[in-house]
């Protein structure tokens, strides 16, 4: 048996699919090969993770109330007449809970696509981050000033006093303020605080909103001790906490690893 | 038992949306036998019942979508596999 052969049998052997006489053949085979032994364990690394992202995932109520009450599932409840219905669902009751169920993941899976591919209006916080891949393109319109306190002024002065960007210091991060930006975002102004230096690059994002900005998608928790949730979200490689201090909203964006982030963001946030 | 805490979770949702990203950009005739095999827990006989094609079809599908979603996923099975181990 070569490699390749042994590459379907070992996704059979993984799901427990795989029965005699192959099974044996192959056992043979992974006596002898350390590449497919490694194959075999990688195989089952990853139906493990996609099993868990599966429990991850839940259609909304209102989806899942369409699925169970539509008379194509469930033709006993209605006096539908018989005929291409036939071909996909099964006649077999017990395999009608397991379609469903792969009906609910097919669905929530093609939401999650059009809500990005063609989702008209995103959430304010997604669409602040879209300026981090503008300014690393050269395309953001930003203005370099010397200090924090400059940049803070220019800021501010921007919005008419309205409202004042976070001013973290994230010196021991080895973080400085280089530049400030304003963007205009679904008629809401968010002021804009670009940091760089050795430790990368950080955004910090400021405007006035509420928590029911952070995306759905976010991962909430709740800091017991200062009394502020935090909302963590992924979009684009890049890594963002959202939190309120007030009537203002603090994103925290940066490509640092998500724990550091939301590490980062729980030191500096000030309870309202 | 041990809390898990706050990053734990970040990172599971983080790879949540890796993992449906990746089924996103694979060929649907791949993406259907994992949906339905490593997350509806299907059978074969019952994905190739439901799919109205062969057994080995859904094999060899599901052999290669498999590979697909790990040309994507490589590093982040590399992460959870670590962590399991400590």
């Amino acid at each position: 048996m070569t490699c390749d052969e042994a590459q379907e049998l070992i996704t059979a052997l993984v799901d427990q699919e795989l029965l005699d006489p192959e099974r044996p053949l192959l056992e043979m085979h992974l006596k002898e090969c350390a590449r497919c032994r490694f194959a075999l364990e990688e195989e089952r690394g990853l139906k493990t993770e996609i099993r868990a992202a599966a429990d991850h995932l839940q259609a909304s109520a209102q989806l899942r109330n369409r699925i169970l009450t539509d008379p194509r599932l469930f033709p006993e409840k209605s006096q539908s007449t018989r005929g291409w219905r036939d071909s996909i669902w099964p006649r077999s009751f017990t395999l009608r809970p397991a379609l469903i169920v792969t009906l609910l993941l097919v669905f929530t899976l093609s939401s999650l696509y059009l809500f990005n591919v063609h989702g008209t209006k995103q959430p304010i916080a997604v669409a602040a981050l879209e300026t981090y891949g503008l300014f690393l393109s050269n395309e953001l319109p930003v203005s370099r000033a010397n200090g924090a306190a400059k940049i803070k002024e220019q800021l501010i002065r921007a919005v008419g006093g309205s409202f004042e960007p976070m001013g973290y210091d994230f010196s021991a991060m080895n973080l400085e303020p280089v530049a400030g930006a304003i963007r205009e975002i679904q008629g809401r102004k968010i002021l804009v605080a670009i940091y760089q230096g050795q430790g990368g690059t950080l955004f910090c994002y400021t405007f006035v909103g509420s928590e029911a900005d952070a995306p759905q998608a976010a991962a909430r928790f709740f800091d017991a001790d200062k009394k502020i949730n935090f909302y963590a979200f992924s979009r684009g490689g890049m890594n963002a906490v959202l939190h309120r201090e007030g009537d203002v909203i603090c994103i925290l964006a940066s490509e640092m690893p998500m724990e550091e982030l939301l590490a980062l963001a729980r030191s500096k946030a000030r309870p309202s | 038992m041990e809390n898990p805490g706050p990053e734990s979770h970040v990172l599971a949702n983080e790879l949540t949306t890796t993992i449906t990203d990746a089924l996103r950009k694979i060929p649907v005739e791949f993406r259907l036998p994992i949906v339905m095999i490593d997350m509806g827990d299907f059978s074969y006989a019952e994905a190739a019942e439901i799919l109205s094609c062969p057994i080995g079809t859904i094999r060899s599908r599901l052999s290669r979508g498999r590979r697909l979603v790990h040309s994507h996923l490589r590093a982040y099975v590399g992460i959870e596999k670590g962590r399991e181990k400590k």
